[in-house]
């Protein structure tokens, strides 16, 4: 009961802030709200839901070419940091590092993975409101059991995110993540390209 | 235009590094993570310890009786799967309730067990004693009274082995040496003619075309066609140091003996050869990092029309060489490679038993049923060469 009226509190303040945003909308002109300009810097942390889609065969002659990954996986979990810098307004290039976890369905085993990314993002802006379009790419490792795979990662997502005027946003983003776990020669028979959905809860600081 | 080339040297400097990350993508052990998670089989919750580390599993009237430091039983399932009751602790003799090895003597319809009591600090001062018996029962009493192996005094039995028509016991200790005493009686012992060795015996295997009893320590080979007749054999022509054996076993499909090394830096199993007398050796057997691998105890594994030689090694479970059609090979012309999916499945890989240490192997054949022990990682089996699962 005692969670309940925390998070009603914490759901009040954060509209009521987002309301006195919106009512203060009219008294700001418009070319005075709050833009980035180059050199600006945010810093964001990104935390919540890991989605297994499916598991992607490439070989041509693949019986299933698509597999679903969420019939192996259960939803996981995942925690990002980022850190980017503003290359103009409307822009910011930055560096994305964090962890993420998923559990097998059949023998509940443990796979993590920790993607680190160059995260450019173009950022649509509807006062109060922001809408970050966001790609990224870099490393990734994942581990399950013994086994450690060293490669590549990439990254789509959009987010909203309301911008509460004390150097401070919050929102939600939604990312489609690709892993590619490539292999050649005998091997090649076991590449896998995976992509997963993350669903988060964004708080970003700017300055 | 600043801009556009800003962005273009981004791009050609972000796909760059996705180029080197591609090729510098690595996963050399396992069978790849998401192609694993694809192929994953649950596994049977085993009633066993997970952590144990099993030294013999004997199978003895309805049962099977395993040494795992503790003494366990369970009935022998009618079927091939898991019944529901699994594994439980048996009765130890009392002031002696750890066990480190078991053999069955089916002839006369005997089990016999070497119990050892509460370990002190030093593992080895702990008083260990053969026990025998034709009746395990729920009472302590079953098992009788010790039966004394060795006068000497501060003596500990190591091993046993019941092959051809004896039960050999290695006793001693480290200042004493290590003897080779054996009964066909099973209740008077005789020393071997071998001279005391400076390690305990290891394994034993015989050779029943030949009619040849086999021995080995850490270092050295032993052969016989009698207890009273066994001398050093001339084992692999390699130097004192280069001699660390994993374990011996005659092949009944090919009549021949396998010798396999320990040593990190050869990787080879050898076999006899008794037309020539000489060892045969494999080619070196590597993993897929390039790392030697050091073998410990090998056993026969028949699915479908083919028998395969399973080797353990340490940490990279276990590795296989197809041998219904091997006819003595050259030196170096044959060797051991990975498990495939005839003897086992992808979840031999998926759940880590690929990079265990297994030491040995026990082979029920009436229940066509493969056991395979590991250094702490508990104690497996497969069924007809399907998939692996905790017992």
């Amino acid at each position: 009961m005692k969670k309940i009226a925390y998070v009603v509190f914490f759901l009040l303040l954060f509209f009521m802030q987002i309301g006195a945003i919106f009512a203060q909308e009219e008294t700001i002109p418009p070319e005075n709200i709050n833009l980035y300009d180059k050199g600006d810097q945010i810093f964001s942390l990104h935390a919540g839901l890991l989605v297994p889609l499916f598991f992607a065969n490439p070989d041509p002659g693949a019986e299933t070419p698509v597999i679903p990954a969420y019939e192996h996986l259960f939803p996981g979990g995942f925690g990002y940091i980022e850190w980017g810098g503003f290359l103009n307004p409307d822009m910011t290039l930055g560096l994305e590092f964090g962890g993420v976890f998923a559990v097998s369905n059949a023998n509940r085993r443990a796979l993590f993975m920790v993607p680190v990314t160059t995260k450019y993002t173009y950022l649509l802006r509807f006062y109060p409101l922001e809408v970050p379009l966001s790609v990224g790419i870099g490393v990734n490792v994942s581990k399950l059991n013994d086994q450690l795979f060293f490669g590549p990662v990439a990254k789509l997502g959009a987010g909203l995110l309301v911008d509460l005027q004390n150097e401070w946003s919050l929102g939600g983003n939604l990312h489609y993540l690709i892993i590619p776990e490539i292999y050649f020669g005998e091997k090649a028979d076991k590449t896998r390209i995976a992509n997963f959905l993350t669903l988060s809860f964004s708080a970003q600081y700017h300055f | 235009m600043d801009r556009k080339i800003l962005l273009n040297k981004a791009f050609v400097i972000l796909s760059s590094l996705f180029c080197i990350i591609f090729l510098f993508s690595c996963n050399t052990e396992g069978i790849g993570i998401f192609y694993s998670l694809e192929t994953e089989l649950p596994v049977s919750e085993g009633s066993l310890p997970e952590e144990i580390s099993p030294t013999r599993l004997v199978s003895y009237l309805d049962k099977y009786y395993l040494a795992a430091r503790s003494f366990y039983s369970r009935n022998i399932p009618v079927s091939g799967d898991t019944p529901a009751e699994g594994w439980s602790k048996a009765v130890s003799p009392s002031e002696y309730p750890y066990i480190s090895d078991l053999a069955v003597i089916p002839e006369d319809s005997k089990i016999a067990a070497i119990f050892y009591s509460e370990p002190t600090e030093d593992q080895f001062s702990a008083a260990s004693a053969l026990f025998m018996t034709s009746e395990i029962t729920d009472s302590e009493e079953s098992w009788g009274e010790a039966i004394e192996v060795d006068s000497r005094e501060g003596c500990t039995q190591t091993a046993l082995f019941a092959v051809g028509d004896y039960l050999f016991i290695s006793t001693g200790n480290q200042s004493l040496g290590y003897l080779l005493r054996y009964t066909s009686d099973y209740i008077n012992f005789e020393t071997s003619n071998l001279t005391s060795s400076s390690t305990p015996f290891l394994d034993s295997t015989y050779d029943s075309d030949t009619g040849t009893y086999w021995f080995i320590t850490e270092t050295t080979v032993y052969s016989g066609t009698s207890p009273d007749l066994l001398s050093e054999n001339t084992a692999p022509g390699l130097s004192q140091d280069k001699r660390k054996w994993g374990g011996i076993y005659y092949s009944d499909t090919l009549q021949r003996v396998f010798l396999s090394s320990n040593h990190s830096s050869l990787g080879i199993i050898y076999y006899y050869n008794d037309d020539v007398n000489q060892w045969i050796p494999s080619a070196e057997n590597k993993n897929a990092s390039g790392t030697i691998l050091q073998f410990y105890n090998l056993t026969e594994f028949p699915v479908g029309t083919k028998t395969y030689l399973l080797a353990g090694t340490l940490g990279n479970g276990y590795y296989e060489m197809e041998i219904t059609d091997l006819s003595d090979p050259e030196s170096g012309t044959f060797s051991f490679s990975r498990p495939d999916n005839t003897t086992t499945n992808d979840n031999y890989y998926n759940l880590g038993l690929s990079t265990k240490t297994i030491r040995s192997f026990s082979y029920d054949s009436s229940k066509i049923r493969l056991f395979a022990y590991t250094t702490g990682s508990g104690l497996w089996f497969n069924t007809g060469g399907d998939t692996w699962n905790r017992e």
